[in-house]
């Protein structure tokens, strides 16, 4: 009886997690080269099971520990590529990433919405990272001429070649985590420079997020959070209603 | 619990706000001589890390992917569009327009700029009572270009390279009177908007480079013609839709993460 209450509260607090990670796909809905989060939901052990003190000892154990978010997963799907015609733009069409480098680290990113900084080197929004080439180190562009970027990453000045954007991919969702700013570390997964897909110069990934679908995802994870709730007040009416049984007299 | 949500939602719908003032503004300024578009960059905040990923769990599988937890949205900088507008012809010898990456330099008030100059694209220039080439604010078109108080208004020949000459009476030549000139920045998306039109250098557009028009880095001249606005008002106004549209989505974000928060507080009856 009381054990359903966890079960339930446990219920409640995966659909809470899982509207997290809905509400925060939605906040970048128009974050550029941004992927969104599926939030994978498993089933789970009793307690005693899964610190490994018993292994489905009681019929009580067998019924499990109700669920809980077990990772998300971004989901590495191809976003819509827009047009806008700026000179440092660059939207990546396959599975690539453009590495970035702080100077000491090199990052992935698909958002390829660059500027020339006076140094030559093409930066990040926020200014805090370079587009880098094969050996970490900042790619730099002369500082005039018309430039254009090749599918393949060659960039040319006024026709003349001086450098490459060297695309890398990664093959295993796990070999990248998260961390925000549009930016995702490696996590000493193989990367490769196979298959990473064409440069369109002069265009933008947008965001893979789709309203639609995380608007019935919402809805799901809000029902889903309503009837744990419900099923919390039932069981506590139930447990109320025996404990005014036992008071009746004899 | 949903307040993970509900801040992440906020910023979400902080962020399609100050988006659609860019649009706005981009909006507000589509008959702006000169003026250049500008676009909201954004990036996804931080995540919180419910659990790594390749941890191990109670059956010793390890997670092949991380659970993380993101924090919403943050507006990263606005980022000025500088392709070349639309030149259209006016027929007033004192217009300019420039077709290429240059800029006009202006001489600013004391104070407001560094050196003292600021940059334009704005090439709607007028001679004032002194016979100097000004700005429609006034300011001093540098290098100082004065005219003879007899020109002939009609003669004014402003060539590709800034060049500028006009006749006077009794003479069949025309006279050369000053040279326009053009500055460059490796960053211009780097410059600092001022409003007028104008813009004031930072450290990261870098110094300009200064030149007589004519080559690639600077562009042309083309007198009796004005740089129009390069904002495209379908693009803005599909921009404006989709904003508002992320704006309402998040707000149902807000919303049922509240339901969920209500549900809370009437568990216990």
């Amino acid at each position: 009886m009381i054990y359903g209450l966890y079960l339930s509260a446990s219920g409640a607090l995966m659909e809470s997690a899982r509207h997290s990670v809905i509400a925060n796909n939605i906040a970048n809905v128009n974050t550029t080269g941004f992927k969104d989060d599926l939030a994978i939901v498993r089933a789970r052990d009793a307690e005693a099971t899964e610190e490994g003190l018993f292994s489905y000892a009681t019929p009580m154990d067998a019924l499990g520990g109700g669920a809980i978010l077990s990772q998300t997963y971004t989901r590495r799907v191809q976003g819509a590529i827009q047009v806008t015609g700026n000179p440092f733009d660059m939207a990546i069409d396959g599975e690539g990433f453009f590495p970035v480098t702080d100077g000491a680290q090199v990052f992935y990113t698909r958002a390829g919405s660059f500027t020339r900084d006076t140094s030559g080197r093409l930066a990040m929004p926020d200014g805090t990272r370079f587009l880098a080439d094969t050996d970490g180190r900042p790619i730099l562009v002369p500082l005039e001429g018309e430039i254009s970027i090749a599918g393949d990453g060659t960039i040319s000045v006024d026709g003349a070649v001086t450098g490459k954007v060297e695309l890398v991919r990664f093959d295993e969702p796990g070999d990248l985590d998260k961390l925000g700013g549009n930016l995702w570390a490696d996590r000493g997964g193989a990367a490769s420079t196979a298959n990473v897909g064409r440069i369109k110069h002069g265009a933008l990934e947008i965001s893979s997020v789709s309203p639609a679908a995380e608007m019935s995802k919402m809805i799901l994870a809000s029902r889903g959070y309503e009837m744990n709730m419900q099923l919390i007040r039932m069981q506590d009416q139930t447990l109320a209603d025996l404990v005014a049984l036992a008071r009746l007299p004899m | 619990m949903g307040l993970t949500a509900l801040f992440s939602a906020a910023t979400g719908m902080k962020a399609q706000e100050i988006n659609q003032d860019i649009i706005a503004n981009n909006i507000a300024n589509v008959n702006t001589t000169g003026f250049k578009k500008v676009r909201a960059n954004f990036q996804d905040l931080l995540y919180q890390r419910l659990s790594p990923s390749g941890a191990v769990d109670s059956d010793n599988n390890r997670t092949p992917s991380e659970t993380v937890v993101g924090l919403g949205v943050q507006l990263v900088n606005t980022q000025r569009d500088f392709g070349q507008g639309r030149l259209e012809q006016t027929g007033k010898p004192t217009d300019v327009a420039i077709e290429g990456p240059g800029f006009f330099q202006i001489q600013l008030p004391e104070g407001v700029a560094r050196g003292g100059y600021g940059y334009s694209r704005d090439g709607s220039f007028i001679i004032d009572a002194d016979g100097q080439l000004v700005t429609g604010q006034g300011y001093k078109v540098l290098p100082n270009i004065t005219f003879p108080t007899d020109y002939l208004p009609d003669t004014l020949d402003i060539a590709a390279d800034g060049t500028i000459s006009v006749g006077v009476p009794g003479s069949t030549a025309l006279q050369q009177v000053g040279q326009l000139e053009l500055a460059y920045f490796t960053n211009p998306e780097g410059l600092q908007s001022i409003g007028q039109n104008l813009y004031i250098e930072t450290d990261a557009s870098g110094s300009p480079t200064t030149g007589t028009p004519g080559t690639s880095a600077l562009g042309t001249l083309n007198q009796g013609h004005l740089e129009s606005s390069n904002v495209e008002l379908v693009e803005e106004l599909v921009k404006m839709i989709l904003t508002q549209r992320a704006f309402e989505l998040n707000s149902q974000s807000i919303k049922t993460a509240d339901e969920m928060l209500q549900v809370v507080t009437t568990l216990r009856r």
